[in-house]
């Protein structure tokens, strides 16, 4: 692509070339001072030894990125191709914008000469820092010729962007869901049927498969016995993830969580494991909009959820508590497990909503444990920002006790296995007996 | 980072070599010099560098009436190279890392270019003796036309 701009132009260098050429020659003559013809000699020489070789061509650009979806923490670079014959010197700045930054944190600069036939491939490295969808550039490029007399540019290219997918702890919960719902599926059933797991060995009866009769048991027996196994079941998981609120201040992948980045990298890594399991998956996100994706299966259904989530970010709260929109055609048996801070009063009564609705709820608690206001902030006194926080923490107590009475489990988030014992007591007490009154 | 501590070094050279000189005019307009130095470090893109030179040249001429043949080598060396490395480090960034080839190719220039002119000073000095030579003449017309050319192609690529 051929660069933007003006053209050649020519440098301060040049005009200083011209004017000590021609000034001290003025000077040395009126003067007397022929010594001065010696320091404009070798300044005239180079400028026109410069100008003299074959005008330099219109420099062609490519910037491009190494990888367009990298994981949280990973690296990639910014790399640049530009032909310019003639020229110099290639120099390129890539600022600093958003969480893909160059090291250190400042922008990432780079120069070098094209090779004889005008090429040069310039590469800055990048770390993906956060999660999200961030822009790298306009990476700024410069090129040099005739020693530096004249310059095009500098002259921006197009950002590109970034789809900067979450680091998940790998989940690995029990693969145990309070109901399933569909027939395939990796969740055993509480019934026999059709499945892979040995449930027993009963006698043959009537419609049973030949291939299910177990003949060592069989002629020890002296009677045909077949092996009993449980049916396989799929589940159905939504995973709903309240972005109102961005409580604590986010350091990218290697510093400190907010709440956000607490629940939308517990999301991809719940998401990501009940999709590998063959389940379904949706989410409904709550940030600055309303996310919905409908419960689907397969890679494509992660690939979609991941996208939404990347949108996600808390929105600009003046007054009052942003709403959460109630799910709408939620299958009753299905899963929830609701991701949020706990910050606020309609999180609490939409998990009791749903609670009472007869959903298996799971809360997760995303709020980071050393979560605090902005120290910095002009808003805040310090002498009642300690006393105000202990007073809100009581009260955010004293709401997760009261869900909690309503039978809704609430558990921290910590990575791996955070969800078993809480799957397992639900799986339990929905397969115990129940009086219909 | 290279072009820039090239570019200070010369420049302190270039500030230092006229001197020692008597402590008055000279000293206050070495100060300026000074100052315009660091200006030239921090924006080698800007006025800094002419300024500089502008600024030695004053000194040169007043504090040193009559220079022998290496100082005037050594002062002209130190010039050229303010106001190339001036040149290099507007082109680069501040703080990129310089390919090795960018520097190669520019101490090359730089060295045959003081070579070639402290060729031509040599050859002066030495067609000089006898005043009024006809060679000096020649070498004096070739001169000048190339200071009267050098606008113009300035000119010229400015138009284009």
């Amino acid at each position: 692509m051929p660069l933007g701009g003006d053209g050649w132009s020519p440098t301060a260098a040049l005009f200083r070339a011209a004017a000590l050429g021609g000034g001290l020659a003025v000077v040395a003559v009126l003067l007397r001072r022929p010594d001065l013809l010696y320091l404009a000699a070798p300044i005239v020489l180079a400028a026109a030894f410069g100008l003299g070789r074959r005008a330099p061509a219109q420099p062609e650009a490519a910037f491009t990125l190494t990888e367009d979806v990298p994981l949280e923490g990973a690296h990639l670079q910014a790399q640049l191709r530009v032909t310019a014959s003639g020229a110099d010197v290639v120099a390129i700045a890539v600022p600093v914008s958003g969480w893909v930054q160059p090291p250190g944190g400042r922008t990432g600069v780079v120069a070098a000469r094209p090779d004889r036939a005008g090429n040069v491939a310039l590469t800055v490295p990048l770390t993906a820092r956060r999660w999200g969808r961030h822009q790298v550039g306009p990476a700024v490029v410069t090129v040099a010729a005739a020693g530096g007399l004249l310059r095009w540019g500098p002259q921006p290219l197009p950002a590109r962007t970034v789809r900067v997918v979450p680091l998940t702890d790998r989940f690995e919960g029990a693969a145990d869901v309070p109901q399933a719902r569909g027939a395939v599926g990796v969740h055993r059933s509480l019934r026999l049927g059709e499945g892979s797991e040995l449930a027993g060995i009963r006698p043959f009866g009537a419609g049973d498969r030949l291939r299910r009769i177990n003949w060592r048991v069989s002629l020890r027996a002296g009677d045909l016995h077949v092996n009993a196994t449980v049916a396989e079941r799929d589940a159905e998981v939504v995973i709903i993830l309240d972005g109102r609120y961005d409580a604590g201040a986010s350091g990218g992948v290697d510093g400190a969580a907010s709440g956000v980045d607490t629940g939308v990298r517990a999301a991809a890594a719940l998401a990501r494991f009940y999709l590998q399991l063959g389940d379904r998956v949706g989410l409904i996100t709550h940030g600055d909009r309303v996310g919905n994706l409908r419960p689907a299966t397969g890679r494509r259904q992660l690939t979609l959820l991941l996208d939404v989530l990347l949108d996600v970010r808390a929105p600009m709260v003046r007054a009052g508590e942003p709403p959460i929109v109630g799910p709408v055609g939620l299958d009753p048996r299905a899963l929830v497990i609701l991701l949020s801070p706990l910050v606020g009063v309609t999180v609490f009564d939409r998990a009791a909503g749903l609670s009472r609705r007869g959903h298996p709820l799971v809360v997760v608690d995303t709020l980071p444990a050393d979560a605090t206001p902005p120290a910095a902030s002009p808003d805040f006194d310090p002498q009642w920002t300690d006393l105000a926080l202990r007073v809100w923490r009581m009260q955010r107590e004293s709401r997760v006790h009261r869900l909690a009475e309503l039978g809704v489990p609430i558990v921290v988030w910590r990575g791996a296995g955070s969800l078993d014992a809480v799957l397992r007591d639900l799986a339990r007490a929905r397969a115990a007996p129940r009086v219909r009154r | 980072m290279i072009p820039r501590i090239v570019l200070g070094v010369a420049a302190a050279v270039l500030l230092v070599l006229p001197w020692p000189a008597p402590l008055s005019v000279v000293g206050v307009v070495t100060l300026g010099g000074a100052a315009a130095a660091v200006w030239t470090v921090r924006a080698p893109g800007s006025l800094g560098p002419l300024v500089l030179l502008a600024t030695a040249v004053v000194v040169w001429l007043s504090a040193v009436p009559d220079p022998g043949l290496v100082r005037i080598v050594c002062f002209a060396g130190a010039g050229y190279v303010v106001h190339s490395a001036a040149a290099l480090s507007a082109a680069v960034p501040a703080g990129a890392p310089v390919g090795s080839a960018v520097l190669r190719r520019w101490a090359a220039t730089t060295v045959t270019v003081l070579l070639v002119g402290w060729l031509a000073i040599a050859m002066t000095a030495l067609l000089a003796r006898p005043p009024g030579s006809p060679a000096l003449v020649i070498v004096g017309m070739l001169a000048a036309a190339t200071l009267v050319a050098l606008p113009a192609v300035v000119v010229r690529r400015v138009r284009q």
